[in-house]
């Protein structure tokens, strides 16, 4: 069964426009849409022109049942009911995300002892100026860096950093995150970004605190297994060896 | 004693011992030769760091393994000849040799024990000397960056090192380039592919994993060359010298 379902309603004329896989290949042969109005029953077959999607049918005051060969349309109340949820939806992902890019973003680490790595605004708020406000928490001194760079617009893959990869023959930029230098070692800092109205969360981490390398204990860790069954066994076939040696030839000068 | 059955065939025995033995004993000194020579020169991290044993343990079994060979040729010559005098200097020149190639083995897997235990030392020692401006620190460096052009990898046990600890390298050049370029991949002129994703730390433009697999399989596989073929060798030429006291005495 394949879904129907209303795109959108217009504000003059009472139309819908409805969705329909009138192409596929999973559907053979010319599709029909029927939709009874009251008692009377309408049809339409689309040619072969009308490869998917937008169908205009004029709408009636009252309820309309729609029904193709092989779907059902939503009713009225239904699609109500979708939109409420749709707005639920949104309204409840005003704030957008920010984070530290980790290893699995693509780079070795997104904490340095005098830079960070963040995430970038989502590409829905595309080509708005960004700002940063970062404060740091022991010192409690507040910067805010106004309009680094224009929120980058969606591509089809929506990850990747800016890296520009230049074989001679074409560039592929990607953009993965934003770095904020000029910090000091082993802070916290509160980080959020604003893009317009919108407003991210604030973001609390701490540059890397930088450690010395003589506090490295290089001692010796443990004594292999190796080590000691080779040291042992050695060791013993020596003193054997010796002790044999020194019975035989007292043996060798008593007996003579 | 009487020269029956018995002490023909031990004659026997003994001599195919010692041909056996000789055999041993070159492919000691020919192994030894292969560990001396470091055909992957990881040497200065040994070196600099005073526990090079595993490469004297090299050297002493080069001259222990030929040791051997000739003695066992020797040792042939006395078994043949029925001569007491002659086996009792065999037997007291083998177990000198014994006793320095029992040496060899022993210092060897400790040294080892101490180098490539854990990944501290190495850590340390590349954080101290690599770009430091002494005969130590070059070596080191030029080691290190032959390892990580080599091998495809970034300091001890990953890049992190570098920005976690404090070094000469970063002393001496700031936190401009968190980790030296040598980090970074390279096309096939030695450019440098992309500077700037190599600074930020893209996996694509830089090598990720840690040096210290390479350097502690080379080390393990150099002790074990010295150290349990020598211990095997040992263990024959025990049995050897234990069969020729008991020929030297029905001699």
């Amino acid at each position: 069964m394949h879904p129907l379902w209303i795109l959108q309603q217009s504000t003059s004329v009472k139309d819908y426009f409805v969705s329909t896989p009138w192409a596929g290949p999973w559907l053979s042969g010319p599709q029909e849409l029927t939709w009874s109005e009251n008692q009377t029953r309408q049809h339409l077959v689309p040619d072969s022109r009308m490869s998917r999607s937008i169908l205009v049918i004029p709408a009636l005051p009252f309820h309309i049942m729609l029904r193709s060969h092989e779907s059902h349309l939503f009713s009225t109340a239904m699609r109500t009911m979708f939109i409420f949820f749709g707005m639920l939806f949104t309204l409840s992902n005003a704030e957008f995300q920010v984070s530290l890019l980790k290893e699995s973003d693509g780079v070795v680490t997104g904490r340095f002892a005098d830079s960070l790595l963040l995430s970038l605004p989502p590409c829905a708020l595309a080509t708005q100026s960004v700002t940063l406000e970062y404060n740091n928490t022991d010192t409690n001194e507040s910067k805010t860096l106004v309009n680094i760079f224009k929120v980058l617009p969606c591509r089809f893959r929506r990850d990747i950093i800016s890296n520009i990869e230049n074989n001679g023959q074409f560039t592929t930029s990607r953009n993965l995150g934003y770095q904020v230098t000029n910090l000091t070692t082993g802070s916290t800092y509160r980080l959020q970004y604003v893009v317009g109205a919108e407003k991210s969360n604030i973001l609390e981490v701490s540059t890397r605190q930088v450690k010395d390398p003589n506090q490295i204990d290089s001692g010796l860790p443990a004594r292999s297994g190796a080590m000691v069954v080779i040291t042992v066994i050695l060791s013993v076939s020596m003193f054997i060896l010796l002790v044999a040696l020194i019975v035989t030839v007292a043996h060798s000068l008593g007996g003579d | 004693m009487a020269d029956g059955k018995g002490f023909t065939c031990l004659m026997v025995i003994l001599i195919l011992g010692n041909i056996f033995g000789a055999a041993a004993g070159l492919a000691l000194c020919a192994l030894a030769i292969w560990v001396a020579v470091d055909q992957f020169k990881l040497y200065p991290i040994s070196g600099v760091s005073g526990k090079d044993d595993i490469f004297a343990g090299a050297w002493i079994a080069i001259f222990t393994g030929f040791a051997f060979f000739c003695m066992c040729v020797f040792g042939i010559l006395a078994a043949a000849k029925k001569s007491r005098a002659l086996m009792l200097t065999y037997l007291i020149l083998m177990l000198i040799i014994y006793i320095f190639e029992c040496a060899s083995c022993i210092t060897a897997v400790t040294h080892r024990d101490y180098l490539v235990g854990n990944s501290n030392l190495v850590k340390k020692q590349m954080l101290k000397y690599y770009a430091a401006d002494s005969d130590s620190g070059s070596r080191i460096t030029l080691t290190w960056n032959k390892v990580m052009k080599e091998v495809e990898c970034c300091g001890t046990d990953g890049p992190v090192d570098w920005i976690e600890y404090n070094s000469t390298f970063r002393e001496k050049f700031g936190t401009d380039y968190p980790w030296p370029t040598h980090c970074c991949k390279r096309k096939n002129n030695y450019e440098v592919v992309n500077v700037e994703a190599c600074k930020n730390g893209q996996n694509t433009t830089m090598f990720t994993k840690g040096c210290f697999n390479h350097i502690e399989s080379v080390f393990s596989r150099y002790t074990w060359a010295i150290s349990w073929y020598g211990f095997a060798v040992l263990m024959f030429m025990f049995w050897l010298l234990i069969l020729a006291m008991v020929y030297y005495l029905m001699l």
